[in-house]
């Protein structure tokens, strides 16, 4: 106890001498520091003097060697003096634990025995009032801060000149420039009035307008509005829109998709991948939908508009359905799961917000097809296929119109309609022709033909108003639109899972291997063309003003007759 | 005068938050000399199992914090622990992971959906909240090296006015507020952008983050914990959770006495004196005040929140993409102006004005939302203080806040039972004496 005054005196000794320490190592350092900036590299009055110098004389020898020197002499400088910052920050943190720790142990051991305050209890009612008092005035303040920011209008933004992206108008553009979703106008797949290349060769560069490399590999088909054409690509972990121009392909922008899923798809093929489903628009803007269930929209100009998530699909290859867009909704076909487990919906979400406005839910277990919309007694029907059951919906409500047993097994194959039918095939069950004009089952009643020839397994069926064209491992098969009956079948040496396209009386085929097949069903097969393209087709391919659209595996080819 | 305004404010805040976050810049060498630069690359991520590590002792610095306050009840114990959690998570694991970082992360996981919160940021998030909803504060006591650092420090605590205490005490809701919102909007972390203790963890640093951080800690020899009890947005997450707490701090671990030796032992103003059943006003003035307070709550909230509405212009701000909106706006109007780096890369990689502008509305829309809902939390925060210091409390004993204490354990020691029961020499004067006695 006796040395304790001793201990005390010493401690505070050395806590001062550590102090003298600190002072005089952060002294140094603020000099040090000083004295850096005025030698900077970046800044070095001599440096740039002598870089002068070398313009005014590039060839001067001694200039760049003068350069060179100091520029050496600069770097080796900074290095040091980074060396020496760090020390000294090393010294003054060992300086600090020498002055807190020495007074610490002073005020321990001066510490004594704990006495009762001398000041009397304080006046709780009192105390309370300031409380008050001084909440109230953080209160004012935070208020008279913002009125002070409101009131000043040099701290006010003003507004940027666009338009709002929900009220964005339709985009007007001519008809023969518009391919705004899977399989083009109202998922039919014809293009009338154009004038499109039959023989092209991206080889030869023959009717070859431009050809760009796609960032990201995905089986969406290209869609087109005016001069902008859009196109997705996915991988396990990047989600992305390209817009290119029509014109020359440049690309004008892309945008990384970021709905919010939570997890990745266990069950994704490399055959379907991540970016199967074909974005779709309506003219005010672009919808893109991804394997993990993400779905966002974006402006024109690439800006988002909104993104979400439908839920992970539970999906045995691989979410494909493609969303359209109709009248400020965009339908989503969203099966999944087994027959019955009741996780399958199709979905109507708010266009301009992404919002669920309604969804229906469809008993079908995981499917491949996309709906389309069609116009039966003068109202809309939301038509989509599925195991067992091909159904119409309400677009306004979801509220099921109609509903044929017909499919089976898996069913990736789309619809479509033609003189006021409803035309549908899928392998092991039929293919058949539908009145829609029905309400409730209409399986016994509203089949106006059904056989089961030449049924395809992923390749949607073609209408051309006379024929039904259907497309099975390479296989055509061509029946009377009017009956069903067969009227020609022709083998095309190549398999084939996208989907026919019809310009005039030209039918376009991308095959898997490469080639693009294009030929004409009125009069049997005729082959007018087979192009190869060099790489795997798998996308359906979109026409606009004069120009045919490919995707293969790695590029965007566009070709049209006046092409270079 | 307008447009200099703005300059000067979208200026001031590049300018701050580039002079934090200044790296000195360093060209390649002007003449080829053989020398390979080095590809600039970024740090991989934390290796799974040292994550696990992190989040072990985390779990364990809790769990033994909380056992040493409430069972061991012993000061040296805490200190040594409050040391280690400095040496690692300060100083070894520099300031990162924080559990007060991690309130931004969660914040960002919750409205920008393309992000997901890692589970160790998760694991620092709730740990904390969880154990002081059970047992007070233990995270500050002992293993939040922010604390511990201004712990360490405090040498000569001056006792801060009751008043002034009251109304900073709000400081950390209204930067909590603030934080949540700029993360939320992707906007900036500022938690971390304005750590004040993170550069000495790292020995490096900006010179006004240098500076700030050894000013608060030359403020902390004095004035206990400045950081966490007038700014931690953490601090005001935990004080609620801390309020509801199942088991709290006990000064003494026998029956209060009323000796009042432990009054003056906080440095940190965190323990309640008993209140008289009957104070001085009468209970109907007291009655109609906190009535009148009740009824101002709703209207409190809606004018805060308009109030919030209104500086969601300069918020927005802090978005890199509004601030590079704002930068070609204002270079579109007055070609004269130098193209700022930002504005010349945009240029060169995208150049879609109008997409960017769109982006910019969005992001400053969506800040006007936030804004009513910050405001509004704040007239909410402001009114429930004030009503809690209008209503009347009765209180036997001398007893921690159980909102702010910071379970140090230093009052402990002022307490004769406390004394007795560990042997330690007591005040002659106190009661306890007598008891043993």
């Amino acid at each position: 106890m006796k040395g304790r005054p001793q201990w005390i005196r010493s401690l505070r000794l050395t806590a001062g001498a550590a102090i003298i320490f600190c002072v005089i190592v952060g002294a140094f350092l603020v000099l040090d520091n000083f004295r850096g900036r005025t030698t900077r590299l970046v800044d070095a009055e001599a440096l740039a003097v002598l870089r002068q110098s070398l313009l005014d004389s590039p060839k001067d020898e001694a200039v760049k060697e003068s350069i060179r020197q100091l520029d050496h002499e600069l770097r080796v400088d900074y290095f040091a003096r980074q060396r020496r910052t760090r020390q000294g920050a090393w010294l003054l943190l060992a300086g600090a634990v020498v002055i807190i720790a020495s007074l610490s142990l002073a005020a321990g051991l001066g510490a004594s025995t704990p006495l009762p305050p001398a000041h009397a209890l304080p006046d709780v009612a009192r105390r309370a009032s300031q409380s008050r008092w001084a909440v109230a005035a953080v209160g004012a303040m935070l208020l008279g801060a913002a009125f002070g920011v409101a009131r000043r209008p040099d701290l006010t933004i003003p507004a940027l000149a666009v338009t709002p992206p929900g009220d964005a108008p339709v985009v007007e553009v001519p008809v023969e420039l518009r391919w705004p979703r899977f399989r083009g106008p109202g998922g039919l797949a014809i293009a009338t009035g154009q004038s499109t290349p039959i023989r092209f060769d991206p080889g030869t560069g023959e009717k070859l307008a431009w050809r760009v490399e796609i960032p990201l590999t995905g089986q969406s088909s290209p869609i087109v509005w005016g001069n902008q054409i859009f196109v997705t690509g996915a991988n396990s972990s990047t989600r992305q829109l390209y817009s290119y121009s029509l014109e020359d392909g440049k690309l004008l922008w892309q945008a990384n998709v970021i709905g919010g899923a939570r997890a990745m798809p266990e069950n994704v093929l490399a055959d379907t991948g991540y970016a199967a489903p074909t974005p779709a628009t309506d003219g005010k803007r672009v919808v893109a939908m991804f394997a993990n269930g993400d779905i966002a929209a974006f402006s024109f100009q690439g800006a988002p508009l909104w993104a979400t998530n439908l839920g992970v699909p539970v999906n045995i290859y691989g979410h494909a359905a493609s969303p359209i867009l109709w009248d400020d909704l965009v339908i989503v076909q969203f099966d999944q799961g087994m027959d019955g487990d009741g996780s399958s919906f199709l979905y109507a979400l708010d266009a301009g917000s992404g919002k669920v406005r309604w969804k229906t839910p469809r008993e079908a277990p995981n499917t491949w097809s996309t709906p389309i919309i069609i116009e039966s007694g003068g109202a809309p029907q939301i038509v989509s296929t599925g195991s067992p059951w091909i159904v119409a919906n309400n677009p306004t409500d979801g509220a099921e119109i109609w509903k044929v047993n017909l499919f089976y097994g898996e069913v990736v194959t789309a619809p479509v309609f033609a003189n006021d039918l409803v035309y549908v095939a899928s392998a092991f069950a039929y293919a058949a022709a539908i009145r829609p004009d029905g309400e409730g089952d209409l399986t016994e009643s509203h089949i106006l033909w059904k056989n089961d020839l030449g049924l395809p397994d992923i390749v949607s069926p073609l209408c051309d108003g006379e024929r039904l064209l259907l497309c099975m491992a390479g296989m055509l098969t061509c029946l009377n639109a009017a009956d069903g009956e067969l009227l020609w079948e022709h083998d095309l040496e190549g398999d084939a899972w996208a989907s026919p396209t019809m310009v005039g009386d030209a039918i376009y085929l991308p095959l898997k291997d490469g080639d693009l097949v294009v030929f004409t069903m009125k009069d049997g097969y005729e082959e007018l063309a087979r192009n190869p393209m060099g790489e795997a087709l798998n996308a359906s391919i979109a026409v606009a003003g004069g120009n045919i659209l490919v995707r293969g595996s790695d590029h965007l080819f566009c070709f049209r007759e006046e092409a270079p | 005068m307008k447009v200099w305004g703005r300059r000067c404010a979208g200026l001031a805040m590049g300018l701050t938050a580039a002079w934090v976050a200044a790296v000195e810049r360093f060209p390649p060498p002007d003449f080829e000399s053989g020398h390979q630069l080095p590809l600039t690359s970024t740090p991989g991520a934390r290796a799974d199992w040292w994550q696990i590590v992190d989040l072990g002792l985390l779990a364990i610095g809790l769990a033994v914090a909380t056992w040493l306050v409430h069972k061991r009840r012993s000061r040296k114990a805490v200190i040594v622990l409050m040391l280690g959690s400095l040496l690692y998570f300060g100083f070894y694991r520099a300031g990162c992971i924080c559990a007060i970082g991690s309130i931004q992360n969660v914040a960002l996981g919750l409205w920008q959906p393309g992000y997901v919160v890692p589970w160790t940021v998760l694991g620092f998030f709730l740990l904390p909240l969880i154990v002081a909803l059970f047992w007070g504060r233990s995270f500050c006591a002992g293993v939040c090296p922010h604390g511990a650092l201004q712990d360490a420090v405090l040498i000569k605590p001056l006792k801060v006015p009751h008043w002034l205490e009251s109304g900073l005490r709000l400081l950390p809701w209204i930067y909590l507020g603030a934080a949540i919102l700029l993360a939320a909007t992707g906007s900036a972390f500022v938690i971390c952008r304005y750590d004040p203790f993170v550069g000495i963890f790292r020995l490096s640093g900006g010179r006004i983050m240098i500076a700030v951080g050894v000013a608060l800690l030359v403020l902390s020899m004095f004035v206990g914990r400045p950081y966490c009890r007038f700014l931690c947005p953490l601090g005001a997450l935990l004080s609620l959770c801390s309020r509801f707490s199942k088991w709290f701090v006990r000064i003494t671990p026998s029956e209060c006495s009323k000796c009042r030796l432990c009054e003056d032992s906080c440095p940190f103003g965190a323990i309640h004196q008993p209140l008289p059943e009957r104070p001085a006003e009468s209970r109907r003035q007291a009655r109609r005040r906190l009535g009148w307070l009740v009824l101002a709550l709703p209207a409190l909230v809606v004018l805060l929140g308009w109030a919030g509405s209104r500086i969601a212009d300069p918020l927005s701000m802090y978005h890199p993409r509004v601030q590079l909106a704002e930068q070609v706006r204002m270079q579109a109007e007055d070609e004269s102006l130098t193209l700022t780096d930002a504005v010349d890369a945009f240029y060169v990689q995208d150049g879609q004005v109008d997409r960017l502008y769109q982006e910019a509305t969005a992001i400053r829309d969506g800040f006007e939302k936030g804004g009513w809902w910050l405001g509004g939390f704040l007239g909410l925060v402001i009114g429930l203080a004030l009503v809690q210091h209008a209503m009347r409390h009765w209180r036997e004993d001398y007893e921690a806040d159980r909102a702010h204490c910071l379970a140090c354990a230093r009052c402990f020691d002022t307490c004769p039972y406390e004394r007795q029961r560990r042997g330690l020499p007591c005040n002659p004067a106190s009661p306890e004496t007598e008891v043993t006695a």
